[in-house]
């Protein structure tokens, strides 16, 4: 795309603002410089405490990742072995094929839940890592900060992943409800004489 | 070809580049010239080629040359180097003829039949001119074999036979040691042996090897091996051919070999290469095919050699049918010559010599030569698209014709060889590769994979019955190989054009026979490659959906289900694997493959770590309904029940990390496992997690459900004792000693220990009956003296303290023990205060004696026997007679000891006590000593000796009398003891009676809880020992008139380490509180601080309590130092109103 001279002008107007009200946003708060794991100031234990909280934010970071992969895997399952299988037109194939559905979309809505309570345990993570450093950095003089807002932020960032938590532990149980309910079907259908390679022909 | 009649063309070409005319066709040449330039009317404008301007040029500069070298030979006259210049000059002569012959043979177009120069005559006659002359002049010159040599050269070219034979046997004869003799000698051979005269060449050639090696002997070999075959002796000719190279190399790799260069046989003819092209002529005849290789390969100087030689010998092999050699060569010639025409000439050799010889061993190499060559013979740019596609039929056909050969030998065979099949197996994939799209693919691929089948290939088997069964598909839809549909008539061999039906089921058989072999691929999976097994896997699940498709048998229906969903266990898609192995589980249970895919599915859900799934499998599996027989129920079982355990450990964990979550997950898997083992340990495990987290209302709650809902727990005491411990530090002492209680009930074996624990508590809270109920409950629940010796004596420290009639105490405190030393000890003083003095003294006695009481015990028993022997002394009435004097004395002095023996122990109780019961002691003992009445039988002086003496002995006890009283005073100042007994002191009075007595605090009017402590609580949670949060706690306790939970939570505080403002705030709470004594004493521990308040208050209570004296006294011992902290009056209650 080729900006006019205008249109250049006013897009760097737009990002300079938007720098300032980051800035401005930022400067509200406090801002903890992160402190490094080499800091030759900061005893062993201390380096070890805030390595600890680095290590937390990567990996809930690869969990947050995993689970958005199995969020994909669940609507991947549900349009291919799922969608697309190929039931009769019998009243057992369609209780089988209803409760098969629901149990798809229990196991995407758990999926979805699982991350959201990663994306919150993520979210723990850094709140807790930038708790970690201020503390340090005030135990070991380095730095002044007010504590308390980081403590503050820890305990509702604890709380949104007990919240998330209890969420996914509830979809846990109706994903296995739907599972029982799922199982049942199929032993009817195919006790009623139906075809049980119908799941293993979903994809052509 | 090879030629009968003498050595190659190119031999010759070692003489001239371009041979010149004999002499007649010189002759018939001119004519013709001449005929022709007289018959044109205008010389035609021919513009020369650039070879002719080149000629020109050289010319131009060779008789520049010329001109130079008579120059030079005309001014060098007489000079040693005018030969040299003569023979020169000769050369250059000849060399301008050359030129000119060469610009002729140009404008006659290259003709070999007439060349018009008659300059070339003249110019190599003068050139023999000058070389006679030197001759002539210099008959000595070395360069008499050179100048033979090039006469002899010259007389060739001019067709002067005869003089040339003279010259060079001349030149033979004369100089036989010139390396142009050999030459001379090389040229007279070659000369009869073109004029067929083969015995005088060979002669020449002999003599030739006669004379030694030398830069010719190889080529003489090589034309005596020649002069061989032309006589029919192939034997002979070989062995000359073998002598030619070995000689050429032998001189080849001599060290001085640059001379060789000058000689005219060095130049042009590789003799190695010549001979051995040549010998195969005779080889063909009379050696053995099969060597033909090797012996080739082993004298071939390179691999041009090599392969040039082995091109002749293909062609004479195929010429002689020899179908051995014919195919050894042709291999050599597709595998090691260079593209070109000759080797689709090659393969086709290689494909006839098979056929003959029905040799398949090598058949899959075989096909990769011919089929190799093919393809880049195709491939050059020169061959027409028609051409190619010619070629490609053709081949075809020859290829499939040896591949159908080759397996129909393999099927003859009784046994299958392995290796034939393995080269079957490769030639198919060659002729697969090759010809992609022709219209037998489909029946080729199943061909290969039959063969792959017949050699174990399971693998490459399942993957070829796999492609034919997709070609099959194509064919079923009317369509070929590339995926094209096929036309009418298009191609009679495609397999479109068969019956559908019939395709269909020959599709499915492939298909069958795909998933049994990539089956079995898999289960030898140990020798496959880790790409191999997720081929086989994928082809299996192909292979299997397609197979799924058309009608099939049950059972085996089954069987490829439970193979496609293995292969998705195999292959880590355990998602996948678990939900078609549980419908394989439920579509035919009770068969082998249900009771693995049950397995299976238990084993993917552990090796996901998703224990929550296993578990909820493992129950639909176990449910009524459920696809298990018994003996697979009882497999299964055990695996749930680890993988709930396993999965609480998991929960468990989580929960116990340090941010605390994961405790109501704990928590739910309870309320699901409610009632069973797993359940309980769920519950205790959310209990322990809380406990580290510090939830402390979490803690109660599931202390309760685990009290309620197991009763029978193990671990129930253990928690109930957690609470209890848990209630205490946070100062909750209403709930501790419910929970106390509770745990007592629901813990027989530590019951004892847990209502003493109660009893404590209860009299930290001033519940005397509360308390004394409970050390009496955990007397009576003592079984043994070990357990009863604790709670009797805390029994009767209580019964000491309450207001009990002495008699019912002797009665109680008698039942109570009969050896530990702190009721026998409080049994003395009961039996005294009965009057019972000889009892009392005797059962003190026995503590004393006993050597293990505390020195609590033993203050007690020696101040009890020192008021027993008060008793005693008081009744003990001296006769007028000295013994009676000395007892009384005695009796004085005993009681004495034992007050001191008391106060020694250090008690606060009976140290002041002791003090001050002596102060009376020898205060009445030096009244009695004084007015003792005297023995009437004294003589003057002896009566009044006694008189000065009691006297003496009356005003020391007095003296000894205010010193103890002073000393029980110090015990106050010093020890900050301020008990009843202490302040009898300290109000300056003698103690005329025991003035140990107990003063316990007033009942308390607040009980439950404080609202609004959870943070303090907490914080004391995390550091027991802040200081900060344990005094807030106390004044909030204080504040809200819960005085005796204050006193508690100040002297906690006073014991970690407070200071004077803490210890101050505890005699607030104290004095509150009603504990007089713990009130005084705490003030002045401040005030020795250096606290205002602290003294303030001491003098308060003292001034409260009529101690005016001490009051002025505490003023003037301690000295303040700091300001702050809470007065009595402050505090807006008065003593004992909490």
């Amino acid at each position: 795309m080729i900006l006019s001279r205008r249109n250049l002008i006013a897009s760097c107007l737009a990002k300079a603002l938007t720098v300032l009200v980051l800035l401005m946003g930022s400067s509200c708060g406090q801002t903890v410089r992160p402190l490094s794991i080499h800091d030759s100031r900061l005893p062993l234990d201390a380096r070890r405490w805030i390595a600890d909280a680095e290590d937390a934010v990567t990996v809930t970071a690869a969990w947050r990742d995993e689970a958005k992969e199995a969020v994909d895997a669940a609507l991947q399952w549900r349009s291919t072995s799922v969608r697309a299988l190929s039931w009769p037109t019998t009243t057992e194939a369609t209780l089988a094929q209803t409760t098969l559905g629901e149990l798809a979309e229990a196991r995407i809505r758990l999926a979805r839940l699982e991350l959201a309570l990663a994306e919150a345990e993520l979210a723990l993570a850094k709140t807790r890592r930038t708790q970690v450093n201020a503390e340090t950095a005030v135990r070991y003089d380095l730095r002044y900060y007010d504590l308390e807002p980081f403590t503050e932020a820890t305990r509702q960032a604890r709380t949104n992943v007990e919240s998330a938590s209890r969420a996914v532990a509830d979809q846990r149980l109706l994903v296995e409800e739907a599972t029982t309910q799922w199982w049942r079907a199929f032993q009817a259908y195919v006790l009623a004489g139906g075809d049980p390679r119908v799941l293993w022909l979903g994809e052509q | 070809m090879h030629r009968l009649n003498g050595p190659s063309e190119r031999s010759w070409s070692r003489f001239n580049e371009a041979r010149l005319p004999t002499k007649p066709s010189i002759l018939v040449a001119l004519i013709v010239a001449v005929s022709l330039t007289a018959c044109a009317h205008a010389p035609l404008d021919v513009r020369d080629t650039p070879r002719v301007e080149q000629l020109r040029v050289r010319i131009t500069k060779v008789r520049h040359a010329i001109d130079e070298t008579r120059r030079t030979i005309a001014a060098s006259q007489g000079a040693p180097f005018l030969p040299e210049l003569y023979v020169r000059l000769a050369e250059l002569l000849s060399e301008e003829a050359r030129y000119h012959y060469q610009v002729a043979y140009e404008r006659e177009g290259r003709s070999e039949e007439a060349v018009h120069a008659p300059q070339v005559v003249f110019l190599k006659e003068q050139a023999i001119t000058i070389y006679r002359m030197v001759l002539r002049r210099y008959p000595d010159t070395p360069l008499a074999p050179r100048i033979l040599f090039n006469i002899s050269h010259e007389q060739r070219e001019l067709g002067e036979y005869e003089e040339m034979i003279a010259t060079l046997r001349q030149l033979v004869e004369s100089h036989r040691e010139s390396p142009l003799a050999n030459e001379a000698l090389l040229v007279l051979g070659d000369y009869y042996f073109d004029r067929s005269e083969l015995r005088p060449a060979a002669e020449y050639y002999r003599r030739i090897l006669r004379g030694g090696p030398s830069a010719v002997s190889g080529l003489a070999f090589y034309k005596l091996g020649w002069v061989r075959v032309n006589q029919g002796n192939c034997r002979a000719a070989l062995q000359d051919f073998e002598r030619a190279i070995i000689a050429s190399k032998a001189w080849g790799e001599r060290e001085d070999t640059d001379h060789d260069e000058t000689l005219p046989s060095a130049r042009g003819l590789d003799v190695r290469r010549e001979a051995l092209i040549d010998l195969t002529y005779c080889y063909g005849q009379k050696r053995k095919p099969e060597e033909a290789v090797s012996y080739l390969r082993r004298h071939a100087a390179n691999r041009g050699v090599y392969i040039a030689a082995l091109e002749r010998m293909g062609r004479r092999y195929a010429v002689m049918e020899q179908a051995l050699g014919a195919l050894d060569v042709g291999r050599e010639l597709l595998r090691l010559a260079p593209d070109g025409p000759d080797r689709l000439e090659d393969a086709r050799m290689v494909h006839t010599a098979l056929r003959r010889l029905q040799q398949w061993d090598r058949i899959g190499d075989d096909t990769a030569l011919i089929t190799e060559a093919l393809l880049r013979g195709i491939q050059r740019p020169d061959v027409s698209p028609s051409e190619r596609e010619r070629v490609l039929q053709e081949f075809e056909i020859y290829v499939r014709d040896l591949l159908t050969r080759a397996q129909a030998s393999l099927l003859d065979k009784s046994t299958t060889d392995t290796n034939q099949a393995r080269q079957i197996a490769r030639a198919y994939s060659q002729y697969l590769d090759a010809f992609p799209f022709n219209v037998h693919r489909q029946e080729m691929v199943l061909n290969l994979a039959e063969v792959h089948a017949m050699s174990d290939e399971h693998l490459d088997a399942g993957r070829r019955y796999l492609e034919a069964a997709s070609l099959l598909a194509l064919a079923i839809d009317g369509m070929g190989p590339n995926g094209a549909r096929q036309e009418e008539g298009e191609d009679d061999g495609d397999a479109s054009r068969r019956d559908p039906e019939e395709l269909k089921e020959e599709r499915r058989s492939s298909l069958y026979e795909a998933v049994v072999h990539f089956q079995q691929a898999l289960e030898n999976g140990a020798r496959l490659r880790s790409v191999d097994r997720v081929v086989a896997r994928a082809g299996l699940r192909r292979a299997g959906t397609a197979l799924l498709r058309y009608p099939i048998h049950t059972d085996r229906m089954r069987q490829v289900s439970f193979a496609i969903a293995q292969t998705l266990y195999d292959e880590g898609q355990h998602r996948d694997a678990i939900d078609l192995l549980t419908a394989v589980a439920y579509a035919w249970p009770n068969t082998t493959e249900s009771k693995a895919a049950v397995h299976l599915v238990l084993d993917s859900f552990r090796t996901i770590n998703d224990f929550e799934g296993l578990m909820a499998a493992g129950h639909r599996f176990l449910a009524a309904d459920g696809p298990v027989d018994a003996a697979l129920r009882a497999e299964i079982q055990p695996i749930v029940k680890a993988a709930e355990q396993t999965r609480l450990d998991e929960i468990s964990l989580a929960a116990a990390g340090d941010t605390g979550t994961g405790i109501e997950e704990l928590e739910v898997f309870a309320e699901r496992y409610e009632g069973t083992d797993l359940g309980e340990r769920a519950l205790i495990n959310a209990f322990v997690a809380a406990r580290a987290a510090g939830e402390s209302e979490r803690l109660y709650r599931l202390g309760e459900e685990i009290a309620q809902r197991y009763p029978s727990s193990e671990q129930l005491p253990g928690i109930l004792g957690t609470l209890g411990r848990t209630a205490v530090a946070r100062y909750e002492l209403d709930r501790a000693v419910d929970i106390f209680r509770q745990a007592a009930e629901a813990n027989p074996a530590d019951r004892v220990n847990l209502l003493v624990a109660t009893g404590s508590l209860l009299e930290q809270l001033a519940d005397l009956d509360g308390a004394r109920d409970a050390y009496q409950r955990a007397l009576d629940a003592a079984e043994d003296r070990a357990h009863r010796d604790v709670p009797a004596a805390r029994l009767a420290k209580l019964l000491e303290r309450m207001s009990i009639e002495p008699r019912q105490l002797v009665l109680i405190l008698s039942g109570l023990s009969d050896e530990e030393p702190e009721v026998i000890s409080r049994l003395g003083l009961a039996q005294l205060r009965v009057g019972d003095a000889m009892t009392a003294e005797s059962t003190l006695h026995g503590v004393v004696a006993a050597g293990s009481a505390s020195s609590e015990a033993l203050a007690r028993a020696h101040y009890g026997m020192a008021e027993a022997m008060v008793h005693i002394l008081k009744e003990y009435e001296p006769t007028e007679d000295v013994d009676s004097l000395h007892e009384l004395i005695a009796l004085v002095e005993v009681t004495q000891q034992s007050y001191l023996n008391a106060a020694r122990q250090g008690c606060p109780v009976f140290t002041p006590a002791a003090f001050a019961r002596l102060a009376h002691l020898n205060a009445t003992a030096a009244d009695r000593i004084e007015n003792l009445p005297l023995p009437p039988d004294l003589t003057e002086q002896e009566r009044s000796m006694l008189e000065r003496a009691f006297a003496t002995r009356g005003e020391l006890l007095r003296q000894e009398s205010q010193n103890a009283l002073q000393a029980c005073r110090e015990q106050a100042w010093s020890r900050q003891i301020f008990n009843p007994a202490a302040r009898v002191c300290l109000a300056g009075e003698i103690a005329d009676s025991d003035p140990v007595a107990f003063e316990n605090p007033s009942p308390r009017r607040q009980t439950g809880d404080v609202d609004g402590l959870e943070e303090l609580r907490a914080r004391l949670a995390r550091n027991p020992e802040d200081l900060d949060s344990m005094r807030e706690l106390g004044l909030r306790f204080l504040n809200a008139g819960h005085h005796h939970v204050a006193r508690l939570v100040f002297a906690r505080t006073a014991r970690a380490g407070g200071g004077s403002i803490e210890t101050n705030l505890l005699g607030v709470a104290s004095y509150l509180a009603g504990d007089i004594t713990g009130a005084l004493e705490a003030f002045a521990s401040a005030a020795d601080g250096g606290l205002d308040s602290g003294r303030e208050n001491l003098v308060r209570v003292l001034n409260e309590l009529g101690l005016e004296q001490a009051a002025s006294e505490a003023l003037e011992r301690y000295e303040v130092t700091s300001s702050g902290g809470l007065l009595i009056d402050a505090a807006g209650v008065r003593r004992g109103e909490s």
